[in-house]
């Protein structure tokens, strides 16, 4: 067997390890039977353990052979005249890291929550759609192209709303859960126009065609300025949905309704980051549109500015950590745009890493730091006071209701968009009652 | 093709139907319509494999397009007869039922174009009787006679101004031939797009197929909308036509029909009831059928008729899941959540995975075919196809909106009334339909390119 193929097989299995538990979940429950609790959980660790040895595996062999990616076709999903929709996985120095952190966190968050979940009536659910989820994000990082990318997109979003109306018998999560969806749907337009547009431009939406010359972060593009402008906005676009960067970050702490294991892997690890993943995946595009690197560096401040002032003003634990992921991924945002993007990745992970375990033992800090409390027998002092104290007393008081109100994001998006829209096409739905009334005469 | 499946797959469902309508085996009346669609189903695929003309009944022929309609049609009503619930199903609506499945077939399968006419009208028949009967609104029966009407006026008024003499031999009106024989009037082919329009429920012509959906139960109407009758008539009559008669570079299905996708998307936002937010889907989807219709190049083509097969399949099954969940239930408002999570899990997870292939999510059969049509779609009308997106996100979001108001929320009294074992099949083999053409889309998309392939060339 050659080293080709069996790096292939290996990146492969990581890939296709969560999709096949999914698959078996999924089957079990589409023929009405019923799978035990431990099974589930076994299952799910299984899938994202095999991912974890075969990332580091890939990897290995990878820096055995002294190559810098490896491109893995499996092959053409379906074709029809010029076109053809093929599989291509790349696995290089952005992609192999980024895969290890999404199975390792994948695996603790399933063994995580074999405990939380325990006997709650979701937990085979939850199994499942973390199984999806896992599959959606190694898609995108394992992508070869923008078209394999957008599938995986997709998977993430849809399982995301579905995680965060997990508690459905609520009314609460069910609302949060569908305006997440809103800002998934309307903003994965742009990776799906940026895939179909490259490939109409460049005639593949390959990055392996389409980014040369260098290992990442190095490369170039052989788009023009123009096009790859026009790329890296829609790219944006995309991004801002999905890493809830302003103005559409409004639904992250919307998102916290979810179970905390999902809330973690999703708005403090991978999810959130996916944006920032694909940005740097198009390096080479932003090198060539100053505009579009411009843009994404404003996007990044004036996020990191909001997250953490609106994250000062929180009242519970997971929507601060939310505000705390924001201000990252924000940071993480400038950093793609200033072109830093090693540290950018390295920023990342580390994020990511920090980010979950917080958010895991957020059900327990409370607990905890009053035990802290108790035992030094005072209240431990307060921090990140500072940089409020530096502005007048009146404008410390417009910031903090400000801040309350989530910097009115919402409220606008609501009152701007949303209402007049709805209201229109309620309009129009009396009207076509009426016209139906109008044409069948009397009743 | 050396025995008549044709013929089989025709005359059987309608003699089926016949008997059933005045017989009284009630306990066995649905028993002998599955049967009897089961047979329907296996000469149909038998016809598809074998391909041309049929032994005893020339008049019928099976090329690239029909072979992959003929299966599907027969499917369509297989699924229908056998999840039907059980309220609805007596021996008469059966039989009403698979008498409309035999002149669906009949105008699937016939050559000669004069009786495709003659078919198109009957096609609506089974409506007009159900709402001209039942205890409907009179409104909404007086409203579809009205567009029926003007359809049927419609398309048999194009097809003679664009057929040969009305009397002329069966050859001389075949498909086969039309490209060579028909005049290129530009009146004839004006009417039969205005037929399409209409049947198809398109902009301006749409208002009925909500109104209908609204008053009378699901499965007769989704036997009315998810064949598409009006996009095979479309193909067969006006496409070869088209271009000569209108030029190149003027286009009046694609822009319209994405109109009409982006409208029908936007209303089913605000659609407060199950079935007409089902109605505005299908309006909607169906439509993307003939903006790929129109695509300048093959892929379009190849696109639309994927989308054509996955979007009845998958509307036909989010159809049937609406109507179980309406019979076990009651008429369900969108304006609460109604928590039937508990009670009905698999039927949830049924409605929601038809509806997102009907989206085109990933995986699924409509995401092959949607990714085909939104690429030719962009060269094709590249400010147009804006409409597209806005249809694929608003379409998405109406389906996750309708799964959450029906099936989560504070969980409803009582036990669970979930699918039983007929229903199970009857949804379950069109779901793995779904995935498995969905991961394995290569077959489809090469019988959809032999279809397409075959509508170009017969364009003129």
């Amino acid at each position: 067997m050659t080293l080709d193929l069996l790096a292939s097989l290996l990146a492969t299995s990581v890939v296709a390890a969560p999709l096949a538990a999914f698959a078996m979940l999924g089957l079990v429950r589409l023929f009405g039977r019923s799978t035990m609790e431990r099974w589930s959980s076994r299952l799910v660790a299984a899938g994202f353990g095999l991912g974890v040895v075969g990332t580091v595996a890939t990897a290995l062999l990878l820096y055995v052979d002294g190559r810098d990616a490896l491109v893995v076709h499996l092959g053409t999903w379906f074709s029809a005249g010029d076109y053809a929709f093929r599989v291509t996985l790349l696995l290089d120095r952005l992609s192999l890291p980024f895969m290890f952190l999404a199975t390792v966190l994948c695996g603790t968050i399933a063994a995580f929550s074999a405990r939380y979940l325990h006997r709650e009536a979701g937990h085979r659910r939850f199994m499942t759609l973390l199984c999806l989820f896992g599959a959606g994000v190694l898609l995108v990082t394992s992508a070869g192209s923008f078209d394999v990318a957008y599938a995986g997109w997709e998977l993430v979003g849809l399982t995301s709303a579905l995680l965060v109306a997990f508690f459905h018998e609520r009314e609460a999560p069910l609302v949060h859960g569908l305006w997440t969806f809103a800002v998934y749907r309307v903003c994965d337009v742009g990776l799906l126009l940026t895939a179909i547009l490259i490939h109409s431009w460049a005639g593949t939406a390959e990055y392996g065609e389409l980014l040369l010359g260098g290992a990442w972060p190095g490369g170039s593009t052989s788009l023009g300025a123009t096009k790859a402008t026009a790329v890296c906005l829609l790219l944006l676009f995309a991004a801002v949905g999905k890493s809830a960067q302003v103005p559409l970050s409004g639904w992250l702490p919307r998102a916290m309704e979810g179970p905390t294991p999902s809330s973690a892997i999703f708005y403090g690890a991978l999810s959130v980051h996916l944006g920032a993943y694909v940005l740097l995946r198009a390096g080479p595009l932003l090198d060539q549109s100053p505009l579009a690197s411009s843009l994404l560096v404003a996007v990044g401040l004036a996020t990191a500015l909001h997250a953490t002032l609106v994250g000062r003003v929180q009242t519970d634990v997971k929507c601060a950590l939310a505000y705390a992921s924001m201000t990252q991924v924000a940071i993480i945002f400038v950093e793609i745009g200033l072109g830093f993007r090693f540290l950018a990745l390295v920023h990342l992970m580390a994020h990511a890493a920090l980010r979950t375990l917080q958010f895991l033992r957020a059900p327990s800090f409370l607990h905890e730091h009053h035990q802290l409390e108790s035992a030094m027998g005072h209240h431990l002092a307060r921090t990140g006071r500072h940089f409020e104290r530096l502005l007048p007393e009146r404008s410390q008081r417009w910031l903090y209701r400000l801040a309350l109100e989530r910097g009115y994001h919402d409220t606008l998006l609501e009152v701007w968009c949303v209402r007049p829209v709805l209201g229109v096409l309620r309009w129009l739905d009396r009207r076509e009652h009426a016209l139906v009334r109008w044409l069948g005469g009397r009743a | 093709m050396s025995v008549p499946w044709l013929t089989l797959a025709v005359l059987l469902p309608g003699l089926a139907g016949v008997l059933l309508l005045r017989s009284s085996l009630a306990a066995r009346a649905r028993v002998v319509a599955v049967v009897v669609c089961s047979a329907v189903l296996f000469a149909a695929v038998a016809a598809a494999r074998a391909q041309g003309t049929d032994p005893w009944l020339p008049l019928l022929a099976v090329d690239a397009l029909s072979a992959l309609l003929l299966p599907f049609v027969a499917l369509l009503c297989a699924m229908l007869v056998l999840a039907a619930p059980r309220a609805w199903a007596s021996p008469g609506a059966l039989g009403r039922l698979l008498i409309n499945e035999s002149i669906l077939m009949a105008a699937f399968a016939v050559s000669d174009l004069r009786w495709l006419g003659v078919l198109w009208i009957a096609s609506y028949g089974p409506v007009v009787h159900a709402l001209y009967t039942d205890d409907a609104d009179r409104r909404v029966a007086r409203v579809f006679l009205l567009y029926s009407g003007a359809s049927s006026a419609a398309f048999t008024t194009g097809l003679l101004l664009m057929g040969p003499h009305p009397l002329a031999d069966s050859a001389s009106w075949s498909f086969f031939v039309w490209q060579d024989l028909a005049q290129p009037s530009v009146a004839g082919v004006a009417l039969v797009l205005t037929a399409v329009l209409l049947r198809k429920a398109s902009l301006p012509f749409h208002s009925w197929l909500p109104a209908v959906f609204d008053v009378r139960p699901t499965g007769p109407v989704l036997l009315l909308i998810a064949p598409m009758l009006g996009a095979y008539s479309l193909v067969r009559v006006a496409l070869p036509m088209m271009r000569s008669v209108l030029g190149e570079h003027v286009f009046v299905l694609g822009p319209l029909s994405l109109l009409t996708a982006a409208y029908a998307a936007g209303l089913g936002l605000v659609q407060q009831d199950l079935r007409r937010l089902c109605a505005w889907l299908a309006v909607s989807q169906s439509a993307l059928v003939l903006v790929g219709l129109e695509c300048a190049q093959g892929d379009g083509l190849t696109g639309g008729v994927v989308v054509w097969l996955s979007a009845g399949l998958s509307l036909t099954g989010l159809g049937i899941a609406a109507w179980l969940i309406e019979s076990r239930h009651g008429r369900l408002s969108l304006e609460r959540h109604h928590g039937l999570y508990r009670r009905s899990p698999l039927l949830a997870l049924v409605f929601l995975l038809c509806g997102l292939s009907l989206v085109g999510f990933p995986g699924m059969v409509g995401f092959v075919g949607g990714d085909l049509l939104l690429r030719a779609v962009l060269e094709s009308f590249p400010l147009a196809g804006v409409l597209l997106f806005v249809t694929t996100a608003a379409n998405g979001f109406s389906i996750l909106r309708a799964f959450f108001r029906v099936f989560y929320g504070a969980p409803q009294a009582g036990g669970v009334v979930d699918l039983v074992p007929r229903e199970r099949v009857a949804l379950l083999v069109p779901l793995v339909l779904v995935l498995w053409q969905g991961l394995h889309p290569a077959p489809l998309v090469n019988a959809g390119a032999e279809a397409a392939r075959v509508i170009l060339l017969r364009t003129r």
